[in-house]
């Protein structure tokens, strides 16, 4: 057998993947041909070379992103959340703004109480705090009412991650507009803008990351986060005991719950 | 970002290591246990699930899209599309090779989507990283390295990482699993869902043409 065929096996070879009567004939032929040898030589050094390459590890933040996307979706389905009629929910998040947005999605994970008391009836703010990485879901079907529960109240609520991560004013303006959303323009849209969150519960957009088709939205939300007076989108500052100034990836997405099915998927 | 170098061990090691890796049919407790969890929707299987195996389903999807934000969402993708399918899961391969074939088919997707737009977005390993004369292979490579490891050179390492980007993408794929990963060519086959013939094929034919273009550099 001449060199070029048999030196097309010496991949499999050097894997140990050949059969045994190939091996034996590769073995036989490589005794007598020092050529070969010297080519099963080369053939081996990339194999080890290839080894010896680095492998890249995965940033903490990354593996801390993706246990927080799947704790989502593991707990979005909870039967005993979700009782009443509830079709389409908006959850807004707010994450700090770490090394890029893509890598601030979450930072440290732990799943405190969700807020149940009140969520069952509609029109009732569901907040759960992972770590620094806050998550408010509104029912929809409540126009204008007011949420049961006051800024002070759920400031305190939070109080451990309210620092990094502001409080939303339960009567402010980005809660109503929220409201206002459910189930209309936004249905398919997703919104991302990094904000900056000022002492007295107002903010302004600093960075629209995903805009919306709609100019409107936008608008609105621009406007949302400039309301003063009872309706500021943020608790004030000395409530959260966060400094002046916080910078906030805010995130509207539709998201769609169906009570019947429950926890499984 | 962290970057540290895979674990080191010698050929022999290695081939004692393939030969070793589980039939295809049992998997460990460990995975069994984990997987039922995974299927009853535990949100702590979940976690644990992604402390196991997504360093390992990163480093992948680095090699084959050669950008670490990439890699980042496409190892998110890959996790949520486990979830979702979890339940169609019989067990055919260990849980790894089942993400891997996930994440192949990820990037491939990825890579489709780049095709159609523009991919200058993408950096290359021996690109410099900023204003340095650094390149994101010597990053990856210069961390974490024991002493007794016998380091690549620099001018080696560039060569193999030029190569193996220049590989049509199903050798790449093959060489990544096989030679990068440490998988065996049986696992390889599930992740690619080809046969095996294939892989060795594929194998062959890509190491071969590393080495010609190492060679020809
Ligand atoms: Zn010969």
């Amino acid at each position: 057998m001449k060199c070029v065929d048999l030196r097309s096996k010496f991949s499999l070879y050097i894997d140990g993947a050949l059969s045994d009567l190939e091996m034996a004939l590769l073995d036989g032929h490589l005794s007598d041909c020092p050529l070969c040898r010297e080519e099963l030589d080369e053939e081996r050094r990339l194999r080890s070379d290839l080894r010896r390459l680095g492998r890249p590890s995965i940033p903490p933040a990354v593996a801390e992103s993706v246990k927080f996307a799947l704790r989502e979706r593991t707990s979005e389905g909870r039967p005993s959340i979700f009782s009443t009629s509830v079709s389409d929910w908006i959850p807004m998040r707010l994450m700090p703004l770490g090394i890029g947005v893509a890598a601030s999605l979450v930072i440290g994970i732990s799943f405190l109480s969700m807020m149940f008391a009140g969520a069952r009836s509609a029109g009732e703010i569901i907040s759960s705090d992972r770590g620094r990485d806050t998550r408010i879901m509104l029912t929809p079907g409540n126009a204008e009412g007011l949420s049961d529960i006051s800024p002070t109240e759920y400031a305190r609520s939070r109080m451990s991650v309210a620092g990094e991560s502001p409080s939303i004013n339960p009567n402010g303006a980005i809660v109503a507009l929220t409201r206002s959303l459910v189930g209309s323009r936004m249905r398919d849209d997703e919104v991302v803008v990094v904000a900056n969150v000022l002492s007295n519960g107002l903010a302004s957009v600093t960075e629209v990351v995903e805009g919306n088709s709609d100019a409107k939205t936008m608008a609105d939300l621009e406007r949302a986060l400039q309301a003063d007076g009872s309706n500021t989108p943020f608790v004030p500052a000395v409530l959260d005991n966060r400094g002046d100034n916080v910078r906030v990836v805010l995130k509207f997405k539709t998201v769609n719950v169906s009570t019947r099915t429950g926890s499984k998927r | 970002m962290v970057f540290t170098r895979s674990m080191t061990l010698d050929d022999e090691e290695f081939r004692n290591a393939a030969l070793a890796a589980e039939p295809l049919s049992a998997r460990t407790t460990y995975e069994s246990e984990l997987l039922e969890k995974l299927k009853a929707n535990d949100a702590d299987a979940f976690d644990r699930f992604v402390d196991s195996y997504s360093g390992d389903v990163f480093s992948l999807l680095y090699r084959l899209t050669e950008n670490a934000d990439d890699a980042a969402e496409l190892t998110q993708e890959t996790f949520l599309n486990a979830f979702r399918s979890i339940g169609r899961f019989r067990g055919e391969s260990g849980l790894k090779t089942w993400l891997f074939r996930i994440a192949v088919n990820e990037s491939r997707n990825r890579f489709r989507w780049w095709k159609r737009r523009k991919r200058e977005r993408t950096i290359s390993l021996d690109a410099a990283i900023g204003d340095s004369e650094m390149t994101l292979s010597d990053v990856i490579a210069d961390r974490g390295s024991s002493p007794e490891d016998e380091v690549l050179s620099r001018e080696r390492r560039a060569a193999l990482n030029s190569a193996l980007l220049d590989l049509p993408i199903s050798f790449r794929e093959a060489v990544v699993l096989v030679d990068i990963e440490g998988l065996s060519y049986e696992e390889t086959a599930l992740a690619l869902d080809v046969g095996i013939g294939t892989v060795k094929s594929r194998i062959s034919r890509g190491r071969e043409e590393l080495r010609r273009r190492l060679r020809d550099s």
